[in-house]
Order: structure tokens, then sequence, then C-alpha cells
């Protein structure tokens, strides 16, 4: 169980690293040029909306290695939040904020740095917290269209294998490990949003009465 | 006393600052704004935009720091003339409505900002930014975050942001309007202590006659829709301190100026 365990974690953790730093350097250029917005968000929304269930099998054919057809599954579910997120943050800046820095002079990559990415923050990390669930999904709804046992099998093929042999506690243990892997996300991804905001932003400020 | 001078006509021999000619800005196609608003602003002016809520006061200030483009006439600053945003006159500091601090920096590095901006270094900044803070008395809080801070320490902590590059000129704009009226008085007399202790120039923008009365040496009143110079009203420049505020020529001074501003925005309302 533990190394099934571990398999989709991998899976699961990597995929959302993909999908914060794709996510995050595509709102970016998104954001910094038109262009790029024209050319690429046709794609990601049709990728986004058609679900990753329908799209898996066609993945798996593709893609020889079933470790990164996987990946590319939970990556397509979770990088759309992320994206979307951190390209409304990235609008949403203070337009006050935005005259003070146009009378400082600033460039676009000081603009960037100090100002919209900061601004942003909050809204990544709102869908960041979205991704990181959606991210076991993909990874799990993989392992279940792939069906592959063996040294590189997941949480799902244990699930799959022991409703095959009638092995109903079996089946409820990795169900429940299944479950637990995504609260212990949760709450990791929740302390780094705490970390992260909990000094100026109103969603993490610690009230006093 | 209260000397009242014509539209453009001082026999100050300072030199001029900066000047708005023949400015109309119309937002929208719709009614003007400001409509041929001619100003002229000289060295250790401590001018006032007095008028209504509405009247364009923000505008003038906004197309003076180059954050708005006049749609007619030209903003002049000596040795350069301009009339887009990407130009913004060296030595010149606004100081907003709202203290527009950056949330995710704590008050010191809110201070830091426009020199970071700058690239001068840390070690290079501290000691001006100490300086500052402790000049609008914040020095002990330079640890705190804006939300943790009241809206009179925000306030000042804008102030100290906008003092801490040396400006030549300060524009102001309503900067005390959400404050409490001690506070409101306390940063009146500290803000007269700096700008006398640095010779700046100050451009500020207020709906409060008192205010208007207390501070500046000059009072430009705007009339409503749309904003006209209307006249400049020229005060003698006394020692502005907490006992002026009782004294019988303050009074008399701010009786003066209200009346001046009814008349004018009466004048528009029965055309």
């Amino acid at each position: 169980m533990f190394p099934a365990l571990i398999v989709t974690l991998y899976v699961t953790i990597l995929a959302l690293l993909l999908a914060v730093v794709l996510g995050v350097i595509v709102a970016i250029l998104i954001f910094q040029f038109k262009i790029v917005e024209i050319s690429l968000m046709p794609y990601a929304i049709i990728l986004q909306v058609t679900p990753v269930i329908a799209i898996a099998p066609l993945i798996i054919i593709l893609v020889d290695n079933t470790f990164f057809a996987a990946l590319i599954c939970a990556w397509l579910v979770s990088f759309f939040p992320i994206l979307s997120s951190t390209l409304i943050g990235l609008k949403s800046v203070d337009h006050n904020l935005d005259d003070l820095f146009k009378l400082y002079k600033t460039n676009r990559i000081q603009k960037l740095f100090f100002l919209q990415l900061p601004s942003a923050l909050p809204y990544f990390l709102s869908g960041f917290k979205i991704s990181a669930g959606l991210s076991l999904i993909g990874a799990i709804v993989a392992e279940f269209v792939t069906g592959i046992g063996g040294s590189s099998s997941g949480l799902a093929y244990i699930i799959i294998e022991s409703s095959y042999r009638l092995e109903i506690p079996k089946m409820f243990s990795a169900l429940v490990l299944i479950a637990l892997t995504g609260v212990g996300i949760f709450l990791i991804v929740n302390l780094i949003s705490y970390i992260v905001l909990r000094k100026w932003h109103e969603s993490e400020k610690i009230k006093e009465y | 006393m209260i000397s009242e001078l014509n539209k453009n006509n001082f026999n100050s021999t300072n030199s001029i600052i900066a000047e708005l000619k023949n400015v109309t800005k119309i937002f929208y196609n719709r009614l003007p704004v400001i409509e041929n608003l001619n100003l002229t602003i000289f060295k250790s002016d401590f001018l006032t935009l007095l008028g209504q809520s509405g009247c364009g006061k923000t505008t003038i200030l906004k197309i003076l720091c180059g954050l708005l483009r006049p749609t007619n006439g030209k903003v002049v600053w000596p040795t350069s003339t301009f009339t887009n945003s990407e130009n913004n006159p060296a030595n010149l500091s606004l100081v907003f409505q709202d203290p527009n601090l950056l949330p995710w920096l704590n008050v010191f590095d809110n201070v830091f900002l426009p020199l970071k901006l700058n690239n001068v270094t840390f070690q290079e900044a501290s000691e001006p930014i100490s300086h500052c803070l402790k000049l609008v008395g914040l020095y002990d809080y330079k640890d705190y975050f804006p939300n943790q801070l009241s809206g009179g320490m925000k306030m000042r902590t804008a102030i100290a942001r906008a003092l801490v590059t040396k400006p030549k000129v300060m524009l102001m704009d309503e900067p005390f309007g959400a404050l409490d009226e001690i506070t409101r008085f306390k940063l009146n007399n500290d803000l007269l202590k700096i700008y006398k202790k640095y010779d700046l120039t100050i451009i500020f923008v207020t709906h409060s006659v008192f205010e208007s009365a207390y501070l500046s040496n000059k009072i430009a009143i705007i009339s409503n829709t749309p904003g006209c110079l209307k006249e400049i009203i020229n005060l003698s420049n006394n020692s502005r301190t907490d006992e002026y505020r009782l004294s019988t020529e303050y009074s008399n001074n701010c009786k003066y100026i209200s009346k001046k501003l009814q008349k004018y925005s009466n004048e528009n309302l029965n055309e």
C-alpha cells in the first residue's frame, strides 16, 4: 500500500508544481502581451472545459510512458485554476497604486515585481488551493484509465485490483488513504497560504478583540 | 490681513515652479470638468485649491503631475513642457486622498519603496528613512504593517514616503479628509513645520475652508462644473500655531473665504 501512496503522491505533487510554474509564467505572459492571450487562451479554455476522463485515454495512447501520461492528466486539471486566478490578480491592481508607480516612473519589470505580482498573490493562492485538490483527482483519474499494475502502480490501481478480487477491506483502506492524502494536501496548502499572507492580507489576518 | 489680487497678477519675485495654461479637461466627450484654467505656482507657495466636491480639484492636481492629459492647453514646468503622462518632473511627490500604502510592506519598507525603485541601496536609504519616520513620529512603528495602523498613522506613513525623496514640490490631495479633528490639527501643524524646514512648495487640495485658511498663504477658489479659477486670495504668512486658530484674524479670514466660496458657487447655480 505504501509504495502505491508514494507513486500517487509523486505524480500529484510534480503535476501541482508544474501547474504553479507554468500557470504563473503563462499568466504573466498573457498579462504583458496581448498577442499571447489571443493565441493561448482558446486552447487553455478548451483543455479546461473538456473533462479529463475523456482526454485521458487519448493521452495514454499518445504518451508511451504511463508515468508521464498520469502527470499530464494531473497537470491538465490543475493548470487552469492557477492561470485564471493569477491573471485576475494581475489585472486587479488598485488603480491608485498604479498611479503611484506611474509617478515613480517605473519600468514594466519593476512594476511587475514590486506591484503586480504581490497584488496577485492572494488570488494566486486561492487558485493554488483549488489546484492542489484537483491535481490529486487528476492523478487518480489517470491511474484508473491506465489501469497498469506492477511496480509503478498507484492507489487507484489498488482500488481497481481489489474490486476485481472483492477485497473490500483493502479497497476501503486505499480509499481512506486517498482521502487522507487529500486532507493532508489541503492542510499543507492552507499552511502555506497562512504563512505568506498572515501579516498583511485580510483573509489570513488574526483578529484581536 | 487679506489682500485681494487679480488672477495671475502677482507682485512676487519668486521663481515660477509650474504653470497651467488654458487647461481644459473633458472626460468621455461630456461636459468639461475644468475649463480654461490658468494657474501659476511660485516657489515656496503653500497654495490651496479650494472648492466644492466634484469641482475638479483632484483633476487639476493629476494634470499638474502628469497622471492625466489635459484635453486642451498645457502644463509648463520650467525647462520642460509636457503633455503626456510619461513625463514627471523630478523632485515631485504626490500624497493621495487615501494613504495608498502597499499592504504587503511594513511601514519602513513602504517608505523605502520610492528609493528602492530608484536603485538606492538599503545602507544608503536607511538613514533618510529613519529621519523621515522620526519626522512624522512613526519611528517606533516601523515594523508594523498598514492594516495594524490607524488612519492617521497610515496618512503619516504616506507623508513620510512622499518626503523621503526630498521633493521640492509636494502635491497633496485632501490628505487629511478622513481624519478626526484633533489628529488633523496635529498633522496640519506637522505639515507646516515640514513646509518651513525644507522650504517646500505645496499645492494642497481641500474642501475645508478652515483647513485652507489655517495652512496656506494662497487660496485658489475653484467654481463648480466646469471648474474655473475664480480668484486667488493671498493670506499674510504669520505664525500658524494652535493660538492662531482662536484668533479673530483667523475667523475673519475663514468668514471672508467662505463668503467668496458661496458667492462663486451660487453664481453657477443661477446660470
